[in-house]
């Protein structure tokens, strides 16, 4: 279980320009889920799923992850958390150009210094997994979108993380690769593990695998929904 | 083993970022080989050339006795040679004649020598190459000197020295004894000083406060003094190089500095995105520095190699003119290496260390840029 207590975000604090992104988030997300935040842009759902990785601190408030309470971790325990227990999938893919498809692949687990041949070939077996083994060798940028888009969720899973975040994943995505995604979202949640996604895409929070929707709005939750339930405040 | 393995992929993702900004790199390589490449052709040179003079010192001999009339050399009586003969440890006292002659079309002073055991005949010289090079009135073998008293001299050249013992001998004219006499009017019963051979050369200073005990108005001189002044003019001349290096170096200091700190976008974003996916700081600084040892290593050993082909293949031709320092006549050296570790490895501190230490800072600064930039 990953539980929020009382969190809020403030940006700029102190300062004229001072911005409450999050406020008062208590939330308990059950692993083993698929989880989709919900919101119109600037609703807090991005600075909640970057503080729910370890990314940013939340300025106020609680996190534990099982028995682990993270929020006040050194800045080095945080970066072994977001590598061996989050895998992340970012809108834009933020893949590093000019190396190949399998570099980028294996890049989170270089800190880790395993064995090389191994790391390669559980890197090749996620790339066939998601049908794209015979781009391994390509330079990253002369795939298609949405050949990025499963290279970065192979990147992902290459630590073999608990839980997968994704924001925004569909956003460039047309629909049919956006079910695509889904689909391997879905195969994930199957395999045990849990997806955290912020989206404010319908096809996302209305796909027939999201276990849990929570609506955001101006960093507030608006709404808590479990798939085939009624929505409750 | 894990260590190992963890340096082998950053080296790895350190190489191909580097191939990636090819320009950034080259740019940054080409200036700093430069830099390395002067001041280790300077180094190399004056090291070589210091050598070559202690090789050239080997063959003298241990002293030299002038003799001082008011604070100026003057000739020295042949009469001495039997007293200095008779200390104890002294081998043997040789006269030497020997002086310069001024050639006005040529600009330049050449050294006149009589040789002891001179085989060939009283219009006949043996002169260094250096001379040859010089002299633009040679005609037909033949050299024109003006003795002391304005009397033409006219000189077959029989054979001209080897250009190998160019540091030695590029200004010499060798001639017969009673030639040197006639055209530089030493009386005979003088010579220009004496050189002296000593069985044990810690005797040295002994043996010099003896000949100034005989002869108050002389003045030994040692060959390990002549070492010490040719060792400190080199260093003079190499170090007056260096200084004028110095800006260049101040330069390209600025220049890597603005290079490292200017990151562009593209790898904030990187840095950015490595963080993201649990890269922590201190990998991402090992990253940096594994960049920096890789530029400052290349551009080290290219502008040593560089340095070496300039001074023991190329014989130097930038710096020649302005280490050897002679007047005119430029002696052709052939210098062999004689690198001195305890200078490359001060060149290495000198050069690869501020540059690690300026892309430090500013690489820290980038990896602690907050992971969450690149969620936006």
């Amino acid at each position: 279980m990953i539980e929020l207590t009382d969190i809020s975000k403030t940006f700029q604090a102190g300062q004229p320009n001072a911005f409450m992104a999050l406020e008062g988030i208590t939330l308990s997300l059950p692993l083993g889920r698929m989880t989709v935040f919900a919101g119109p842009s600037g609703s807090g759902k991005t600075t909640l799923l970057s503080i729910i990785g370890g990314m940013a601190r939340p300025t106020t408030g609680r996190i534990r992850i099982g028995d682990h309470e993270i929020t006040s971790l050194p800045e080095r325990f945080l970066s072994d958390l977001r590598r061996n227990r989050f895998g992340f999938i970012f809108q834009d893919h933020h893949l590093i150009r000019g190396i190949t498809v399998l570099e980028n692949v294996m890049l989170p687990a270089y800190p880790l210094g395993q064995d090389r041949r191994l790391l390669k070939r559980r890197a090749l077996e996620l790339l066939a997994g998601f049908q794209i083994e015979d781009k391994a060798r390509f330079p990253v940028e002369w795939l298609s979108g949405g050949q990025q888009q499963r290279v970065s969720v192979a990147r992902a899973l290459i630590n073999n993380p608990e839980t997968i975040i994704a924001d925004e994943p569909t956003a460039h995505l047309d629909t049919d690769l956006a079910r695509q995604f889904l689909e391997i979202m879905t195969g994930l949640v199957k395999g045990g593990k849990t997806v955290l996604i912020g989206s404010h895409d319908p096809l996302v929070f209305g796909w027939k695998g999201v276990n849990r929707v929570v609506h955001l709005r101006d960093g507030r939750i608006v709404g808590k929904k479990m798939k085939g339930r009624p929505a409750c405040g | 083993m894990k260590w190992i393995q963890r340096q082998k992929y950053f080296l790895d993702f350190t190489l191909s970022s580097l191939l990636r900004r090819k320009g950034k790199l080259l740019s940054l390589l080409a200036v700093y080989t430069l830099i390395v490449f002067l001041i280790g052709s300077v180094m190399l040179f004056a090291g070589a050339i210091r050598k070559t003079a202690v090789d050239v010192l080997t063959d003298g001999p241990e002293m030299t006795v002038q003799r001082i009339i008011a604070g100026r050399h003057d000739f020295i009586p042949l009469d001495y040679i039997e007293s200095v003969q008779t200390i104890r440890g002294v081998r043997s006292v040789r006269p030497r004649l020997w002086g310069y002659h001024f050639h006005p079309t040529s600009g330049a002073n050449y050294t006149l020598m009589a040789a002891p055991d001179f085989e060939y005949g009283p219009d006949q010289v043996i002169v260094g190459a250096g001379v040859m090079r010089s002299w633009s009135g040679i005609a037909k073998d033949r050299l024109y000197l003006v003795g002391f008293d304005g009397r033409a001299h006219l000189l077959k050249i029989i054979e001209t020295l080897d250009s190998g013992i160019d540091m030695a001998a590029a200004d010499l004219i060798l001639m017969a004894e009673s030639t040197f006499r006639e055209i530089t009017g030493v009386p005979e019963g003088y010579a220009t000083d004496l050189a002296v051979e000593i069985r044990n050369p810690r005797e040295c200073a002994t043996i010099a406060e003896k000949v100034v005990r005989l002869f108050p108005e002389t003045r030994p001189i040692l060959k390990s003094e002549i070492l010490r002044t040719y060792a400190a003019v080199f260093d003079w001349r190499s170090g007056y190089v260096v200084v004028l290096l110095a800006g260049s170096v101040l330069a390209f200091f600025i220049f890597a500095w603005d290079r490292a700190v200017g990151l562009s976008a593209e790898e904030r974003r990187e840095i950015g995105v490595l963080r993201a996916v649990g890269w922590g700081v201190s990998d991402i600084l090992i990253l940096k520095w594994w960049e920096g040892g890789v530029i400052s290593l290349t551009a080290f050993f290219l502008g040593m190699i560089g340095a070496y082909l300039h001074v023991f293949w190329a014989s130097a031709p930038l710096f020649a003119h302005a280490l050897k320092g002679w007047a005119v006549l430029y002696p052709e050296l052939h210098l062999f290496p004689n690198p001195d570790p305890y200078q490359i490895g001060a060149l290495f501190f000198l050069t690869a260390l501020p540059y690690g230490f300026v892309t430090l800072i500013p690489a820290w600064k980038a990896a602690v840029t907050d992971p969450v930039s690149v969620m936006r």
